[in-house]
């Protein structure tokens, strides 16, 4: 491996690791949501209202954290693996497409629903936007995992030349390794996020702040993380005996096994030593990896003697990754018993209320507990991630057969190892805004976003000024954020075109592999640039509500403004360069350096384009707020004026 | 811009000679252009669906004239630019994804004119 290939792993592995801690909360989360709004709905309690909006705002927080690290994600299947999504992107640009079509789009346009609009529609509607964003939260779960069961144990497809082609869509959607990776995946997520409810109330019960609340995010915390605790105790075992079946290698890997063997003994701890070829002090429960295998106590097992070199894993990562990951499953199992059955009996009686008492000193140390819990969920988690990811990289070239993987290595370089991640992939990021692929679809991308974008930045500015007056006099601020003029103006859209920028990834893989893969590799410092602003405007749009002080506030508004007009520069520069033409090598890969695609004709397409949706940001203010919003909207005119169309550089 | 346009790429008219229809996108353009600048401050409807047309005008007379070249490649490349069929996916998956979009689309649009029914008409200052 080039030091290259290294840098881009570590790469990509942090990217994945540190996204993959996002949306394993807000997928569990979603579902509790909606779980405490029905309660609402049914019982008329309006404090399972207030908590669902509470847990509402820590939702939208890290579902935004979950779009802007999965960006980068989407990225670097172009930028880091760009052959792989030239191989593999007929096939895995199909269900990262769906996701975004289906499920991103519901979650993020009900998520807008449900955080904004409770006033204006009615309680029905918004119990059904808190359903819809656990459905698709949930669902944009499953066409990842699906895109990763794919790399794990591909199927419905056909080697053609240098690439995969899809034989059936059917086939990829219902692979029988999702069967079992799913929900594996989903109910670590409701553990999760039932552990950090708990956890939560149980911190405000002992701090005797927000009593009632924190009884109910015990309560639905406790009953939703025992039962799901005890239905993930199960898959293990059966993804366990899926895995023997299709990837022997992994399973060596994961339980040490370095020699095959009839009535293989499950070993609770040892180290395992490539050298010597063995586990060294070794604990062991005879025959168990052979039964949860096979059902049979003899039943044989192959060991990593008997792997191909080629596919040899790295023994090591596997190994602890899986261990640490069971060690901490089974803390959390060993939880029911002692920490969930005893208070879920307790707190799901309505009479037995007292037994919350945090002077009861039993009670403290149970919220104690629970509290620590948090930190064990999450991680427990993360590092089923390291597991599964630091395993596959060995999959598909089993699936291949040996001959195709070393062809695959002359290929593709470095596609077998290149498998990009998984669950986690960009489950929000890769998610697609439903375009057809068709011959400007990188310009129509590029064109829309910002303008769409603008208006938002327009708003901001309209906004400011409106504010500006009342700046001095707190009780003139808007008090709440969900009831601010301007936020009813932006919001909910911004909610929605959060993501747009990433999600023409998918579509672009699925329709035009060779084009994403040699635009996304070759553009490699304009798009982390792209990036860097993408996020900042995120986090500057989710940041800015978080503290009422106008030093934070114009901070955050500097950013937003700033990102977004380099944004629209830069989407300018990349429509002059696709005009102008680029230097493409023999291999059909971009060669050149950033500067090459700064050029007087792209600057000139970028000039352009922030006048234009300058102009159109400030059509959009002017044409939004009510006519008490006027004299201010003078004010956002002059401000914008000088994105009015001058025209100058026609 | 149009100008330098003709010097950096000398074959962009040959979409446009060889389909002379194809010149409604950049004679679009402008009329949104003129209409923009009309509108403003005048009809602010108006003048925000003219900027709309213009900018999806602009993004139109580009496809137009570069169809169905996606990525030219600049004079002196080993390679050829990317276009529409050498950077496709096979049929197959063109196919699939085609039939995603269309179901997908369709549910989308269902409940974004919802959400946009929702937010409907002006939005006011309301410091409660």
């Amino acid at each position: 491996m080039t030091p290259e290939v290294v840098a881009a792993r570590w790469q990509f592995a942090f990217t994945i690791m540190f996204h993959y801690l996002f949306p394993v909360l807000t997928m569990g989360l979603g579902v509790l949501i909606a779980v405490l709004k029905t309660v609402e709905l049914r019982t008329g309690q309006t404090a399972y209202g207030a908590a669902a909006r509470f847990w509402a705002r820590i939702f939208a927080i890290t579902f935004a954290a979950g779009v802007v690290t999965g960006i980068p994600m989407e990225f670097q299947f172009g930028t880091n693996w760009s052959r792989f999504s030239r191989y593999a992107g007929p096939v895995v640009g199909q269900t990262l497409f769906m996701e975004g079509v289906f499920a991103f789009f519901a979650e993020s346009s009900f998520l807008g629903i449900f955080l904004f609009g409770e006033r204006r529609v009615g309680p029905r509607m918004h119990w059904l936007s808190a359903v819809m964003v656990a459905f698709g939260a949930v669902l944009s779960g499953f066409f990842i995992v699906a895109t990763n069961a794919w790399m794990q144990h591909p199927v419905g497809y056909r080697v053609a030349g240098d690439h995969v082609e899809l034989t059936s869509l059917w086939a990829l959607l219902t692979n029988p390794y999702v069967r079992w990776q799913y929900p594996h995946v989903i109910s670590g997520s409701l553990v999760t996020a039932s552990m950090v409810m708990a956890g939560t109330g149980a911190f405000y019960l002992l701090q005797r702040k927000h009593e009632d609340a924190g009884r109910i995010f015990v309560r639905v915390g406790v009953i939703a993380g025992a039962i799901f605790s005890m239905t993930s105790l199960f898959r293990p075992g059966f993804h366990g005996e899926n895995l023997t079946r299709m990837q022997p290698a992994k399973v060596a890997a994961m339980e040490g096994l370095f020699k095959t063997q009839n009535g293989r003994p499950l070993a609770i701890i040892g180290m395992p030593d490539r050298e010597r070829q063995e586990l060294m002090d070794p604990i062991y429960v005879p025959g168990l990896i052979s039964f949860l295998a096979y059902g049979n106590f003899d039943a044989r097992v192959t060991g990593l003697n008997d792997i191909p070199p080629t596919s040899d894993p790295p023994v090591e990562i596997v190994y602890y990754a899986y261990h640490i990951m069971v060690g901490l499953g089974h803390y959390l199992h060993r939880d029911p018993e002692r920490l969930g059955v005893l208070p879920v009996a307790r707190y799901a009686l309505p009479s037995a209320r007292d037994a919350l008492d945090p002077d009861d000193g039993r009670a403290r140390s149970l919220y104690r507990e629970r509290g620590r819990l948090v930190g064990r969920g999450s991680g427990s988690s993360a590092v089923d991630r390291v597991r599964a990811e630091a395993r596959r990289r060995v999959v598909v070239s089993q699936r291949h057969g040996r001959d195709d993987v070393l062809h695959a290595h002359r290929l593709h370089g470095t596609v077998p190892r290149a498998r990009p991640c998984s669950t986690c992939s960009s489950s929000r990021a890769s998610s697609t805004r439903a375009r057809r692929p068709r011959v400007a679809t990188n310009v129509a991308e590029h064109g829309v976003v910002p303008a769409a974008d603008v208006h938002a930045g327009g708003l901001r500015r309209a906004r400011r000024l409106r504010s500006r007056p009342g700046r001095d006099s707190p009780a003139a601020r808007p008090r709440s954020r969900r009831t601010g003029a301007a936020d009813r103006l932006d919001r909910p859209g911004v909610e929605r075109q959060r993501g747009v920028a990433a999600r023409r990834g998918g579509a672009l893989v699925a329709a035009f592999p060779t084009f994403y893969a040699a635009s996304f590799s070759g553009f490699y410092l304009a798009l982390m640039l792209v990036l860097w602003l993408l996020l900042l405007r995120g986090i500057g749009i989710e940041f800015r509500h978080q503290i009422h002080h106008p030093l934070w506030e114009d901070a955050w508004d500097v950013v937003f403004s700033i990102a977004s007009l380099l944004l629209a520069l830069l989407f300018g520069v990349a429509l002059g360069n696709v005009l102008r033409g680029v230097p493409f090598d023999a291999e059909g890969e971009f060669r050149g350096t950033f500067a090459v695609l700064l050029n007087g004709f792209s600057i000139l397409g970028g000039v352009l384009s922030v006048v234009t949706l300058g102009m159109h940001g400030a059509c959009w203010a002017a044409l939004r707020p009510t006519a008490t919003c006027r004299r201010a909207r003078g004010g956002s005119r002059r401000s914008a004026g000088g994105c009015r169309p001058r025209r100058s550089s026609r | 811009m149009i100008g330098a346009s003709f010097v950096v790429r000398p074959d962009f008219t040959r979409n446009f000679t060889a389909h002379v229809w194809l010149l409604a996108a950049p004679v679009a353009t402008l009329a949104a252009l003129a209409g923009a600048r009309r509108f403003i401050g005048r009809d602010d409807l108006r003048a925000f669906l003219c900027s709309s047309g213009y900018i999806a005008g602009i993004l139109a007379s580009t496809a137009a004239g570069l169809y169905p070249t996606l990525l030219p490649a600049a004079p002196g490349s080993a390679a050829p630019g990317l276009d529409i069929y050498n950077a496709a996916a096979p049929r197959s998956s063109l196919l699939a994804a085609l039939v995603i979009y269309l179901v997908g689309l369709a549910i989308v649009s269902v409940y974004l004119s919802y959400v946009y029914r929702v937010w409907r008409g002006k939005s006011g200052v309301n410091y409660e």
